[in-house]
């Protein structure tokens, strides 16, 4: 039997309430209350509570575990997606995954674990005066997360649905890493994205949130931070609703009362929490800068089984193309993706005859992604969020020429990465539905491809900024350390604080900025 | 399942106003998920998505209840995406509406399968974006509900692994 350790921890006593149980409305106190339970809300509860203060956290997902991760799409992204792993940018050009369950994005994530880019960082203390953050600062906080997490490189030879990827990268010459992943006693499934059914995966929901609430934290799942109490200069409290468990909005309140917020929401619910609070934005900075990886993808069919949704989803990576020297160009990393039923055949292009045969072909099929590092050039704001009618998100992301320009060059790389590790067939990710069987006619056809919004695939799961950080606060929502530049008890410890998109997946990073800024939180916090 | 009229009043708190913030938002109906023209919408082009996946037969057998799930789906999301896609389906059950994005008056439920696949056709390439929109909406969640099934996974040959007693 495979234990549960989130059933177990409840009863031996933690202290957990599902807001879709609630009757009535209600108050509470505490020193901290930390929203959200991802990778930065999670680092920051173990903390925080472990040092002896009183924490909340507020998550506006349902508390699953193992025992739920029954690998199926169709119960997960219900479960555990924003918006059933369907939610778009504003004119539906671009598919967003994010999680929204305790734990956030890190229990369905694929555990790629990569230490923030050099070039990144570099990048941020030249443009946004962030010089705090460097490769050597960040170095202990990166090897202490590593730690807890168990983050080594996979020692499991690929599969082939990455091995693949690496053949294809030795023949043409190309840069590849194996890739590091935060798992212990992991089977190599391939079902990370649907929950770790073995508790392998070392997300939050298996790692910090047991701990902090071991150290006396409170967690409050489906119970939503819909508006900070504050009069301009400090927040005295949190008013949250709960949610019922089809995931809408009840009228019965949680409020919560503390010494100091910690928002952790995700880069498009920490902006918008801010909105919706009428929260002091001066510099009219506040949902701006959001950014994606925007994301597409090219199939590949092979003649030999690749059984692309079996074993670990990503274990290598090519950086061949993610910093070109041209400086105006747009870069991206190259990764595979697993690929299972239900997100494939809707991401897929086309329907009917077409689009069953490709689906038969599942087994035989690979993937290549391109995710574009969006955000580093004067022509690339990125996206913005808004609130709608209702008070919810909505990222407004214009695709740019320079996109389309990188996405045409990704599908180029892409094809001739498949096609050097052997394809039968090709197929770029786009509403036109050609396979081509060679790559002269491949290179011919996406040159003159008409890439288009809602004809070409594009998605993304890493969603960041929109609360960035700079030196001044001009330029940023926060400071370096998190620290809201107006509200004096808020802190903001999530992905909404990156001032560009990374040109990695995030998780390390926001282990690690989380790590930095709950410890300087803790050293500021009055003694008495 | 459970509906519920989110009242935005219950925001005015004593403490909230007592500082002097202004509320988000103003109160708004949340739209119900498909009633039953829009469902049978989806009936009707349920056979025409998946064409191929099953014989027609059980396709048109099965779209009813596909319909159902979809509409459990819809249900999932916030009230802001379901707004959208019932405007969408209201323009669809509007004559005008229905000339303009289909060029026929005729209920799309009434059109013939040759008919509503070219139309499907047409709405994916089409130069308006708030077409291919529709398109996608129609498509993505039918495929969703099919391919999420395990009932329908042999023709892929796809099978989780199994835990086995270990669970």
């Amino acid at each position: 039997m495979i234990p549960d350790p989130i059933k177990a921890g409840l009863a031996q006593g933690w202290q957990h309430v599902d807001g879709s149980q609630l009757t009535e409305s209600s108050r509470i106190k505490a020193d901290v209350v930390v929203i959200g339970s991802g990778a930065g809300g999670g680092t920051a509860a173990q903390i925080l509570a472990e040092a002896g203060l009183a924490v909340v956290i507020i998550e506006a997902g349902p508390l699953k575990s193992s025992s739920d991760f029954v690998m199926q799409e169709r119960v997960a992204y219900p479960d555990l997606y924003q918006q059933s792993a369907a939610m778009k940018t504003a004119d539906q050009a671009i598919g967003m995954l994010q999680g929204r369950n305790v734990g956030g994005s890190t229990t369905v994530n694929w555990t790629t674990s990569i230490r923030t880019p050099r070039q990144t960082l570099a990048h941020w203390a030249q443009h946004f005066g962030v010089e705090q953050i460097t490769p050597e600062s960040m170095a202990p906080w990166f090897e202490q997360a590593e730690q807890a997490l168990n983050i080594s490189p996979w020692p499991v030879p690929a599969n082939a649905n990455n091995a693949l990827m690496a053949q294809g990268c030795e023949r043409l010459g190309w840069d590849w890493t194996v890739i590091h992943r935060n798992v212990r006693g992991c089977a190599d499934l391939g079902y990370c994205g649907m929950g770790c059914p073995l508790n392998a995966k070392q997300s939050m929901l298996v790692t910090t949130i047991p701990a902090a609430l071991s150290a006396g934290a409170q967690l409050y799942s489906r119970t939503e931070a819909w508006q900070l109490l504050h009069d301009g200069e400090r927040v005295q409290g949190v008013l949250c609703h709960t949610r019922d468990p089809q995931h809408q909005r009840r009228d019965i309140t949680v409020t919560v009362e503390a010494q100091q917020v910690v928002l952790c929401g995700g880069a498009l619910h920490s902006p918008a929490l801010l909105m919706r609070s009428a929260a002091p934005d001066p510099h009219k900075l506040l949902g701006k800068r959001t950014f994606l990886h925007p994301t597409v993808m090219a199939l590949a069919r092979f003649a030999k089984p690749v059984n692309a949704h079996a074993g670990a989803p990503q274990s290598v990576y090519s950086d061949q193309f993610l910093w070109p020297q041209a400086p105006d160009a747009m870069g991206f990393k190259l990764e595979a993706a697993p690929l299972h039923p239900m997100l494939l055949s809707s991401k897929a292009p086309g329907f009917g005859v077409a689009h069953h045969r490709m689906m038969q072909s599942l087994n035989h099929l690979q993937i290549s992604l391109a995710l574009l590092r969006d955000g580093f050039a004067d022509h690339s704001p990125g996206g913005r969020v808004i609130l709608d009618d209702f008070g919810d998100p909505v990222l407004d992301y214009p695709l740019h020429d320079e996109l389309w320009q990188g996405i045409r060059n990704a599908f180029l790389q892409m094809v001739r990465l498949q096609f050097a590790a052997g394809a039968e067939a090709v197929l770029v990710a786009h509403d036109q539905e050609l396979w081509w069987r060679d790559l002269a006619s491949a290179e011919a056809g996406i040159a003159q491809m008409a890439l288009a919004p809602l004809q070409t695939t594009v998605a993304s799961a890493h969603i960041m900024g929109g609360c960035g950080m700079a030196g001044s606060p001009e330029q940023g929502v926060v400071d370096s350390w998190g620290r809201h530049y107006q509200l004096s008890n808020l802190s903001v410890f999530d992905g909404s604080v990156l001032p560009t998109s990374l040109g990695a997946n995030p998780q390390l990073t926001l282990y690690g900025l989380a790590r930095r800024n709950a410890h300087a939180l803790l050293a500021r916090w009055p003694r008495g | 399942m459970e509906r519920r009229q989110f009242i935005y009043g219950t925001l005015a708190s004593a403490t909230a106003l007592s500082l002097g913030i202004a509320f988000w938002p103003e109160p708004v109906s949340i739209p119900a998920p498909l009633d039953e023209a829009q469902q049978w919408l989806f009936v009707a082009l349920i056979p025409v998505v998946l064409e191929g996946a099953a014989p027609a037969q059980r396709l048109e057998q099965q779209a009813p209840r596909i319909a159902v799930a979809v509409a459990d789906l819809i249900a999932t999301l916030p009230p802001g995406v379901r707004q959208q896609l019932a405007q969408l389906l209201g323009l669809l059950q509007q004559k005008l509406g229905r000339l303009v994005l289909t060029g026929s008056m005729l209920p799309l439920a009434e059109q013939q399968p040759t008919l509503l696949s070219q139309l499907l056709d047409d709405w994916r390439f089409h130069f308006l974006e708030l077409i291919r929109t529709a398109y996608a909406g129609l498509r993505d969640p039918i495929m969703a509900v099919w391919y999420g099934d395990p009932a329908n996974w042999s023709a892929l040959n796809y099978q989780p692994p199994s835990l086995g007693g270990a669970r």
